[in-house]
């Protein structure tokens, strides 16, 4: 593998062969250790709990160290079930206590409650601050409450706040948490009292959303940004490998059919090619997607059916020179077929062109993927950074200044098209010696 | 008279310094045919090149002298050399000269901006008298000037290029491999030509790997092996009493017309990066004894008028 | 003398196919009479492509009304029978007269309607219908108006194509003349610092998507620093002063001219290197050389002009793939351009509009391959034959 040796020896291409191992490897990582989460990217209720389009853990560590809030997953501290009046009425409690020593305030607290009951319960939630002062935050049928409470989304709770606080237009747990202007430090208590008719059943949980999560944050539905970057990288080299070497090999059958066979056969076939390039492939892409709704496969089938031209014209035109080679025309003189010679003489001269093809076709293919998905129109059941890219521009994170819910993704496309630019920038130089310095 | 003295150009190359001419001498007086003839990489074209000052990088000229009359002209400075002796006193008709003219201009625009760069261009009409004329000269007919290069066959470009390399008359014309990749009939039509122009008292450096070819034009003969010149002298005494066992093989690789066994040089050229010790032949030499492998062979005269480099001669 | 008149009948024809199409066509046909004349083979060559073109005009055109033609047509139909159903049912005193029979009797007159269409008809039966509404722009759009509030999707169009050409055209002449001046200076000097950031820049271009580099400008300068708009054309209202008006467009205008211009122009200098290092290594520029031209005669005679086919070909692409790209970084950027109209489009899913606005894009396409063709057949004698 003389090329592979010189490919290496080039500094691009050995910077891009690295990048590549190294996104296969994590590819390899997310598949095996994130690869349930690709079932959950639609899960809105399952990310639901997780604090909305909050920035990376160290962002907040770095900008502003004293008020950062991690997020806590809270089980509850005490639960009280008494049976009132022989079994007729059941009162529960369930007790939770907050230790809060950070400077900042919570997003949001999530309360879930999964009740179950023979006729609907009522149920009173206090809210108890450090320095003693309690608010009923809600009091309803429990028919009328959510399973996951948002204290700062959930009406009840921002009207009871809000009259408690005689404030209104912040958010009710900044009211919640905060004296005047400092946050209060010390044990929340969270109260949760429950009674009804015959038998009821609760489990619940109490999240305190932090202002920072993770490596990379989440997105507005609380999705972790770390978690659907890696998710997407398979796919991500999935889809460009798979696009361009379909393109690639289609495009090298045909570029040597036509040169070889010459004559009205490569004239037919180089007006097809001409035709074929004068098209407008993202137009079309777009209506061909808007109209068939297509899958994952049936993209990158789209995709290659209009990026095939490049390797067509690069084979034939290194086909036309072979056929004048010695050897060809020796076995030619000595009767050999012309499929075989093709396939014996002529392919493996042209191989190192299509793999330069193949890597070189990666970037325009994966690009053009995202953007469809940035459009909408990709597969929606395929978590891609394309999809995020969407999410992140219908829901205004730039204009909001979400930039860990952009960066990620575009990044990450970024590099797989980089690493495979430079592989087949490198390739290109050792296959064209006149690119070459001597 | 133009002489050559001890002229070196190396390539700097990743792979090392390439030594592709060094120290190559010869002269030769107004008038007189030099045929440089060697295996292909041997320098020959490399010299050409040197004399025109047109080694490209990773090349340079680094010794020698090439005196024009006296004046070392890879000492002037490049515009003078530009303007009053490149093309002007010696010019050149390349190797595969075909490729020498830009696609993109007819013929006739090629001679325009020739006369141009040299400030004898004075007006249309009278470029256009001079260029037939040119044409003429080398037996092209005037439709050729306003001629696209593509339209023109491979003998026909060839003789464009001579006509050009003719137009300031010059006093020497290196002709680099004038004749290869055409076919027979045209190749004796180009010799014939160049023969002509000698006849008229022009100085022709004809560069070839082809002896038969260099045999029927020219006065003096350098053989050069790997960088090096191994025999020197007049044509006629080199052929008839070749002194170094390489121009021996090299006749006896040359087709003539008497017939009799071609044979063929075993082995091929040295890497020029790193050449064999001593004389650099010996690898591939018959002769080559424990003396060939340290020590590298002096030219020496063999008789008047014709040198040679062999510890054996 | 014969260039000049044939440029000028040239210029004249292409103005007048805007103006005055019948004029025009006396214009383009004397034009061929004329090279028929005077070049009969090169003109024969010219028609031969301007047919080409046509072909790959009609082509795209019959596949997009096949594909859409089903869904025009299922489209349309919906659309008649709730139009119909809205009228019954607005008129209490027919639907008690009706009775249960109000069903039969909608379904009756949405059938009279559909037929009266020719609806009822396959797709292809309706082709030169769908053709030619779509040739012309005269499709009505479903939900989309211009600014007047006229449906038709002419109108529409044409109200957003200079918006596009303003953006993406000033674009591509800053990023083709930066990268084709950076390409020029790493061709000649290579190996240097330029050539080596040229390199650099190219891998940027090709590898970073433009609109993503967009939402990053938008983020940095807009959310950021606050230092320009995160989007739009004008403010609202726009300025009524003339010169008012053009700096605040040329306020809106910099933050995705300058991200075009950022992603592109790498590109551009490192082909036009490419271009020109195989340039100077042909062999006549050696010999023009050898013939003592001067250095910057031979760079522009030898090395420029004859690299100009590729070099304009380059060209030609970038600029119909800056049309396309201008879809989606037109959306980020809100530029009320072409590309935004086929998101609108898109989103509310306008059959007509995005049919019309994929033939614009095409026509765009074509003719700039088109144009493309006839330069090269100019400019390189070898095509010309």
């Amino acid at each position: 593998m003389e090329v592979v040796r010189e490919l290496l020896s080039q500094r691009a291409g050995a910077f891009g062969a690295a990048l590549f191992v190294v996104l296969l490897l994590l590819a390899l990582y997310s598949m095996s250790s994130l690869g349930g989460y690709a079932r959950l990217w639609h899960n809105t209720t399952y990310w639901s709990v997780y604090p909305s389009a909050v920035p990376p853990e160290w962002f907040g560590k770095l900008l502003y160290p004293d008020k950062v809030v991690p997020t806590l997953f809270l089980d509850p501290t005490n639960v009280t079930k008494k049976s009132l009046f022989n079994g007729a009425a059941t009162n529960v409690t369930v007790v939770y206590e907050i230790p809060y020593s950070y400077g900042g305030v919570p997003n949001d607290i999530k309360l879930i409650l999964n009740i179950k009951y023979e006729s609907a319960p009522g149920v009173k939630v206090v809210f108890i601050r450090p320095d003693g002062k309690a608010v009923t935050v809600i009091r309803d049928s429990a028919k009328n409450i959510p399973t996951i409470i948002s204290f700062n989304n959930f009406d009840q709770i921002k009207n009871n706040v809000y009259t408690w606080s005689r404030v209104s237009g912040v958010q009710p747990v900044e009211l919640l948490f905060k004296e005047g202007d400092e946050v209060l430090k010390g044990t929340y208590k969270v109260v949760v009292t429950i009674i009804g008719l015959g038998e009821v059943d609760v489990r619940s949980e109490l999240v305190v959303d932090g202002n920072v999560y993770g490596l990379m944050g989440t997105d507005i539905f609380g999705r972790d940004i770390f978690v659907y970057t890696m998710v997407g990288l398979p796919y991500g080299l999935l889809i460009g490998v798979l696009t361009s070497l379909i393109a690639a090999v289609w495009g090298t059958g045909y570029g040597l059919v036509s040169g070889y066979a010459g004559g009205k056969v490569d004239e037919v076939m180089q007006r097809i090619l001409e035709i074929w390039y004068s098209i407008p492939a993202l137009p079309i892409l777009i209506m061909l997607a808007i109209i068939y709704k297509p899958t994952l496969m049936l993209i990158i089938l789209l995709i290659a059916v209009f990026s095939w031209m490049g390797a067509a014209k690069v084979v034939r035109s290194m086909v036309l020179s072979l056929k004048n080679e010695g050897y060809v025309m020796a076995a030619k003189a000595a009767g050999a077929p012309s499929t075989w010679i093709m396939i014996k003489h002529v392919l493996p001269q042209v191989l190192p062109y299509t793999a330069a093809q193949v890597a070189l076709g990666v970037p325009g293919a994966i690009l053009t993927e995202v953007s469809l998905d940035f459009l909408g129109l990709g597969d929606p059941n395929v978590p891609t950074w394309g999809w995020m890219l969407h999410d992140a521009q219908v829901y205004g994170a730039s204009v909001n200044g979400y930039w860990w819910w952009i960066t990620p993704p575009g990044l990450m496309v970024a590099l797989v098209a980089l690493s495979f630019a430079m592989m087949g920038y490198a390739l290109d130089v050792v296959l064209n010696p006149r690119l070459r310095e001597v | 008279m133009l002489e050559v003295r001890d002229l070196k150009v190396y390539y700097y190359t990743k792979k090392g310094v390439a030594r592709a001419v060094d120290g190559v001498s010869f002269s030769l007086k107004r008038g007189e045919s030099l045929g440089i003839a060697g295996e292909s990489g041997c320098g020959k074209s490399t010299t050409g090149m040197a004399i025109m000052r047109l080694v490209e990088r990773p090349g340079r000229i680094v010794g020698g002298e090439v005196l024009l009359d006296g004046t070392d002209v890879l000492k002037m400075d490049e515009e003078s050399f530009r303007r009053e002796v490149r093309w002007r006193r010696i010019s050149m008709v390349f190797q595969g000269a075909m490729n020498s003219l830009t696609p993109v201009y007819t013929v006739y625009q090629h001679f325009k901006e020739t006369l141009k760069a040299h400030g004898a261009y004075a007006g249309e009409e009278e470029a256009r008298e001079i260029t037939v004329k040119m044409l003429r000269m080398v037996s092209l007919p005037p439709e050729v000037a306003d001629r696209y290069p593509h339209q023109l066959s491979g003998g026909q470009k060839q003789r464009v290029a001579i006509a050009l390399a003719l137009l300031l008359s010059p006093e020497y014309v290196i002709a680099d491999e004038p004749t290869t990749a055409l076919d027979v009939i045209v190749q004796a039509q180009i010799i014939n030509l160049l023969k002509e122009l000698q006849e008229k008292g022009m100085s022709i450096i004809l560069i070839s790997h082809d002896l038969g070819v260099i045999s029927a034009l020219s006065d003096k003969l350098l053989i050069m092996y790997a960088g090096k010149a191994v025999e020197y002298g007049s044509a006629e005494k080199v052929l008839r009493n070749p002194a170094h066992p390489y121009t021996k093989m090299l006749l006896e690789a040359t087709p003539r017309v008497s017939g009799g066994e071609l044979r063929w040089i075993p082995g091929s050229p040295p890497d020029l990066t790193n050449p064999p010790s001593g004389c650099r032949f010996h690898p591939r030499c018959p002769l080559a004894k424990e003396v060939c492998r340290e020590e590298e062979p002096k030219m020496v005269e063999v008789e008047n008028g014709h040198w040679a480099a062999c510890h054996f001669t | 003398m014969l260039k000049f008149v044939v440029l000028s009948l040239l210029l004249i024809a292409s103005i007048l196919t805007f103006l005055n199409p019948p004029l025009a066509a006396v214009a383009w046909l004397a034009l061929v009479a004329l090279g028929l004349k005077k070049d009969r083979a090169l003109t024969l060559k010219i028609l031969t492509r301007v047919a080409n073109a046509a072909l790959v005009l009609l082509a795209v055109l019959v596949i997009t009304v096949a594909m859409f033609g089903g869904t025009i047509a299922e489209i349309k139909k919906e659309m008649i029978i709730s139009e119909v159903k809205r009228w019954v049912m607005s008129q209490p005193q027919l639907v008690q007269k009706l009775g249960p029979k109000v069903k039969e009797f909608i379904a009756q007159q949405a059938e009279r309607l559909i037929k009266a269409e020719g609806l009822d008809r396959p797709w292809y039966e309706n082709l030169p219908y769908y053709l030619s509404t779509v040739v012309t722009l005269e499709l009505r759009s479903q939900v989309l108006r211009s600014n007047t509030g006229s449906q038709l999707v002419r109108d529409i169009t044409m109200e957003r194509l200079p918006r596009t050409v303003l953006l993406f055209t000033t674009a591509t002449i800053i990023s083709a003349v930066a990268g084709i001046l950076l390409g020029l200076v790493a061709a000649r000097k290579r190996g240097s610092f330029v050539d080596k950031f040229v390199t650099f820049a190219a891998l940027i271009s090709a590898s970073f998507p433009m609109w993503w580099i967009g939402m990053i400008m938008i983020q940095i300068f807009s959310y950021g620093l606050n230092l320009f708009p995160s989007g739009g054309m004008t403010s609202v209202p726009p300025p009524k002063e003339l010169l008012a008006y053009l700096s605040d467009l040329l306020y809106h205008m910099a933050l995705p001219l300058t991200t075009i211009v950022l992603v592109s122009f790498g590109g551009w200098a490192y082909v036009t290197r490419s271009i020109l290092v195989g340039a100077t290594k042909e062999d006549y520029v050696l010999a023009a050389k050898a013939r003592g031209l001067a250095e910057r005669v031979i760079l522009l005679r030898h090395v420029l002009r004859p690299s100009l086919p590729p070099i304009l070909t380059m060209i030609a692409l970038s600029l119909v793939a800056s049309l396309t790209g201008a879809i989606i970084t037109e959306i980020v950027f809100n530029w009320p351009g072409m590309g935004l109209l086929y998101w609108e489009a898109i989103e509310t899913l306008d059959v007509p509009v995005i049919l019309g606005l994929t033939y614009v894009f095409t026509l765009v396409f074509v003719i700039a391959m088109l144009i493309l063709d006839i330069l090269y057949i100019i400019l390189d004698p070898r095509v010309r034959g």
